[in-house]
């Protein structure tokens, strides 16, 4: 048995909102993303955030971040999921930023899902807010196994660029 | 078929100035999985330096996050710099054990895409038996060029790799 599958991989040739997979098999272990992407927004960085089996609610998450966009690093503990923030426009061109989330125990139907969440948004600025570095635990308030995984920009019309990719992988334990 | 493959292992057996991988394959996703040490006088911890298709100039930059020597925290954004620097973290002649290795994982997405700039995300973590020169250390850098990565060069800043120093490179596939 693999350990590693290949659930889906998505490579735009054209911006888009989102990223989405759906009817995700309930028979691996843990789930893990992987993103190198670039929002079209008119700034250096954009931020993503990410929806479990189509649910929009803000309350229903909870996350803890540690974010370097200048150099004091802070932290936080809103109500809403995290993905991490990503370079955007006016960071230098060709620059994507990678984001990885890892999503334990994804089919568990005993307990909360949580997820670990690390980005990188690198650019060739040392000014504040036009790089970010951030990694963040997201809480999802619900039992129910993660049937469908949404990734997507802050803001709802922001897309991600042409030459984005996006990875999605279900991991398997022994036996 | 197995999605994440070795393609090389580097056991040092004697101190050695760098170690290049050249044959990075055909895969999605490059990474790379450092046990290391260096041999240079007086140092406790050092970054490792990295190097893409054997480019000596300025065109990385560095944004790093880090927790160190005890209770302090930082961030720092390094600009147009002649290697990825932060690219790990690894331990010196200071470090009370021999036996104390640094570890370090960096993640490379999309290394053959030609439309995107190298992009990388590294983790880091060396604990010594005191808390000076301790680091946990999170970054991500960006190579400004987008060049199919045909090979990666790994250096610490002074001295030498130790003896006993581990490098592996595995690649990741995406179907």
């Amino acid at each position: 048995m693999a350990v590693w599958n290949v659930i889906q991989h998505t490579e735009l040739s054209g911006s888009a909102n989102y990223f989405e997979k759906t009817s995700i098999p309930s028979s691996y272990d843990h789930l893990y993303f992987l993103a190198s992407v670039r929002s079209d927004v008119s700034d250096y960085t954009d931020w993503c955030y990410f929806q479990l089996n189509g649910d929009t609610t803000d309350a229903n998450y909870n996350n803890t971040y540690l974010l370097a966009n200048s150099t004091t690093p802070t932290s936080g503990n809103p109500a809403y999921s995290w993905g991490g923030y990503c370079p955007a426009a006016s960071a230098l061109a060709d620059t994507f930023g990678c984001v990885e989330i890892w999503i334990p125990n994804y089919a568990n139907t005993s307990n909360y899902t949580q997820a670990l969440s690390r980005a990188t948004s690198p650019n060739n600025s040392t000014t504040t807010s036009q790089f970010a570095i951030d990694t963040a635990a997201t809480l999802w308030k619900n039992t129910a196994a993660v049937n469908a995984f949404k990734f997507m920009l802050y803001g709802g019309s922001d897309n991600f660029v042409q030459y984005s990719s996006f990875t999605l992988y279900g991991i398997n334990g022994a036996g | 078929m197995a999605i994440i493959e070795a393609i090389e292992t580097v056991y040092l057996e004697a101190d050695t100035a760098s170690v290049t991988f050249s044959s990075l394959g055909s895969y999605e996703h490059l990474q790379i999985r450092v046990s290391g040490r260096h041999n240079s006088a007086g140092g406790a911890g050092h970054t490792i330096y990295i190097r893409f298709n054997g480019d000596t100039g300025s065109n990385y930059s560095t944004e790093s996050m880090q927790g160190y020597n005890g209770a302090n925290t930082g961030a720092d954004p390094y600009a147009n710099q002649a290697f990825v620097y932060a690219g790990g973290r690894i331990t010196g002649p200071l470090t009370p054990a021999a036996e104390n290795y640094g570890a370090s994982i960096i993640d490379i997405p999309d290394y053959a895409n030609a439309n995107k700039n190298t992009s990388m995300q590294q983790r880091s973590g060396t604990t010594l038996d005191y808390s000076s020169g301790s680091y946990n250390w999170f970054s991500g850098s960006v190579w400004d060029n987008t060049a199919a990565l045909t090979s990666i060069l790994l250096y610490p800043p002074s001295g030498s790799f130790l003896r006993g120093t581990t490098i592996s490179l595995y690649g990741i596939k995406s179907s």
